[in-house]
């Protein structure tokens, strides 16, 4: 797993790559915790909205 | 690339505060503290030439600024545990100023996040500072 980490006027970005599905949940929370200050938002991307909705399709196919 | 949190840096420690204001380049002054003692020693200075009540840890004087500037600095907050800019509200709308304070933000939030992925066993794949001051680091855990 890595982190992107984009800093711009001393806010900084934290993004999870290299994680599949819901893996992610949480992971960037995390560093923004050991980085210390004000979280102004969590959110997932379009990927992980496409990757869970391929996961429950194919749960739903499963069945 | 699944999820992304953003988090609003806050200034807590002296010596990222002193490497961002090396990196920006402006010299500074820093005041002398003892042990135990206030950190926020230096004055600030007016444009013209009046002591201003706030005292602050870091400064930048205004010669260093531009003839129409006064003092900027950064004082030791006890009772947030961090720094604040002092920026008078003349001097917000100034560019040069302006732009001195948020590339110390943006120096000592790099310095944050180099100082927790150091201090957390992980390790920077690379690092890019793109045309617009924008930083970004990948980082790889283990």
């Amino acid at each position: 797993m890595q982190y992107l980490i984009t800093i711009k006027n001393g806010k900084v970005t934290i993004t999870v790559q290299g994680m599949a599905g819901t893996g992610c949940q949480g992971k960037s929370v995390e560093f923004a915790q050991l980085l210390g200050g004000k979280i102004e938002a969590t959110e997932h991307t379009e990927e992980y909205y496409a990757q869970v909705a391929a996961t429950v399709q194919a749960t739903i196919k499963g069945q | 690339m699944s999820e992304y949190t953003t988090v609003q840096t806050e200034i807590t420690d002296a010596d990222l505060l002193r490497l961002a204001l090396q990196d920006v380049g402006l010299p500074f002054e820093e005041a002398t503290v003892e042990a135990g003692g206030d950190r926020n020693g230096l004055s600030l200075v007016g444009y013209l030439g009046d002591t201003r009540p706030q005292k602050v840890q870091f400064a930048i004087r205004r010669r260093n600024l531009g003839r129409l500037s006064n003092d900027i600095g950064w004082a030791w907050d006890d009772s947030a545990q961090r720094y604040f800019a002092y920026v008078s509200d003349y001097d917000t709308h100034l560019p040069n100023v302006k732009q001195a304070v948020e590339q110390v933000a943006q120096r000592a939030a790099y310095h944050q996040v180099i100082k927790t992925v150091n201090e957390y066993g992980m390790l920077v794949e690379s690092e890019t500072v793109l045309p617009g001051g924008e930083i970004q680091v990948v980082v790889r855990t283990f």
